[in-house]
């Protein structure tokens, strides 16, 4: 080729005539042929963008806690509500009385439990303490002096009797049948629902259930009562807690509360817009400790004679007296509880 | 006494004899008349089939006396056979809950509630050719 001059080259391309531009089709061909090459030696670009391995195991755990949540909210919205603590023993403030009521009823479903026989007898000692019924224009406070006594007092699993120490005596007579039951066979076969069981308390109220508004502290104070005087199977225990939880009113205690050096936590019910009914757990595994009732705000008790409140008639027959907020009117602590073979002995 | 005029009588005793369990229920404040006897089982198991609350309302229905008057507005209506079960379901739970443990109060209810319904009954009643003629003359 380079023999031929730039001239050369030139004088051959004017001697040959001019080639014809290529046909449409020729055209075509060669751009898709064109293209088809291109897109072989590109390297491939991918438009799926990819999670690495530890960001998809978080989607996937991510979306499978937000169907449990949204599973669980559907089966038991209250469930939701109680946070549980991840490492055993260790208690989390509870948010609300719910939570911890729900928190508790999960602990007693778990609790380890022996059914008495029906010829066996459930022992219950309580230390009982509280202040003194008011003199006239007397002022009680927090530090006004406490009574107490401790009270023991067996019962036969299937409710036919009661034996009490009076006078350093042990006298047994009937349970009678009131109102909550204090025998181990009654409580066994109440509802486990607490819905049930909360329609159970309302409907055996009696004449407690005039009480209009206050029904509701009724119905909380003879659930606790129900606590207190029975051995509680464990399914019956968690139903107590969750019907308490649907009471309205019942709030939880922000103060610590102790009850013999052990940390408690209370759930408190206000009757009377003064006086606190608290039912005392055990802040770690919310065993339960006791109840007290404690004033909550001052409260003074009117003059004898007849005034009119709401458009009723109330008499008040007793004497003036004042109670300043905190006054532990009663505080009620369990000291023991268990079955024997029979009364008058402990377990 | 013509035969219309003690049908028109029978609604107003048989109102009369179901309103008066109802004012002592009320008087004392409301007050469920099945519910206290029902046994704790059963209750259990209406609120897990989730009838409690439609329960306790009927209850609730019949301590008021509104299902009374229901089944009397029934029978005035025509509808004597819906009216007469009514009557006859809320006097077969009150016998019931009174055997149960109910006692005097809810035996009222039930005892209240046949006597109405029984007197309906007897009124609803078509009467013989011969006594229609009679009272005719």
């Amino acid at each position: 080729m380079g023999d031929y001059s730039q001239a050369d080259l030139e004088a051959l391309r004017q001697a040959w005539p001019q080639p014809a531009p290529p046909s449409p089709d020729a055209r075509t061909a060669a751009r898709d042929a064109l293209l088809q090459r291109a897109a072989a030696t590109a390297p491939r670009r991918t438009r799926r963008v990819r999670l690495p391995r530890a960001g998809r195991r978080a989607v996937t755990i991510g979306m499978l806690a937000a169907v449990l949540s949204a599973v669980a909210l559907v089966v038991d919205p209250t469930a939701v509500e109680a946070p549980r603590s991840i490492v055993p023993g260790m208690a989390l403030p509870a948010a609300n009385a719910q939570a911890l009521l729900g928190r508790a009823a999960e602990a007693a479903g778990r609790r380890a439990f022996t059914a008495p026989r029906p010829d066996q007898w459930v022992y219950i000692a309580t230390r009982v303490q509280g202040v003194k019924q008011a003199a006239p224009g007397e002022v009680q406070t927090a530090r006004t002096p406490l009574e107490s006594r401790v009270d023991r007092a067996w019962t036969r699993a299937d409710g036919k009797e009661l034996a009490l120490y009076e006078d350093g005596k042990l006298v047994r007579s009937a349970t009678g049948g009131g109102m909550p039951p204090v025998d181990y066979a009654t409580v066994a076969a109440l509802p486990t629902d607490p819905d049930a069981l909360l329609a159970w308390v309302y409907a055996n109220m009696g004449d407690l259930r005039n009480l209009g508004a206050d029904g509701q502290v009724v119905a909380y104070r003879l659930l606790g009562s129900m606590l207190a005087q029975n051995l509680v199977p464990p399914a019956q225990e968690a139903a107590v807690y969750r019907a308490m939880a649907k009471i309205p009113g019942v709030t939880v205690n922000p103060e610590a509360v102790d009850v013999d050096g052990r940390p408690a936590v209370a759930v408190a019910c206000v009757e009377d817009g003064w006086v606190s009914h608290e039912l005392l757990l055990d802040r770690a595994t919310y065993t339960y400790l006791g109840e007290r009732a404690i004033a909550g705000a001052d409260h003074t008790a009117p003059e004898p004679g007849v005034r009119v409140e709401d458009g009723r008639k109330i008499i008040n027959m007793g004497p003036s007296y004042t109670i300043k907020k905190g006054t532990i009117l009663t505080l009620a602590v369990r000291l023991d509880i268990g079955v024997t073979d029979r009364p008058g002995v402990r377990p | 006494m013509s035969g219309g005029r003690r049908r028109g009588w029978a609604p107003a005793g048989a109102s009369l004899l179901l309103a008066v369990p109802s004012a002592a229920n009320l008087a004392g404040g409301p007050g469920w008349i099945w519910t206290p006897w029902l046994p704790p089982p059963l209750l259990d198991l209406l609120a897990r089939a989730g009838l409690l609350d439609a329960w306790l309302v009927t209850d609730l229905l019949a301590a008021s006396g509104v299902l009374g008057a229901a089944g009397v507005a029934a029978h005035v209506a025509g509808e004597r056979t819906a009216g007469a079960l009514l009557l006859a379901a809320v006097s077969a739970i009150s016998l019931t809950a009174a055997v149960i443990g109910g006692g005097w109060f809810s035996a009222w209810y039930g005892a209240a509630y046949a006597a109405a319904l029984m007197l309906l009954r007897t009124s609803g009643r078509p009467r013989p050719p011969a006594l229609d003629a009679a009272a005719a003359d």
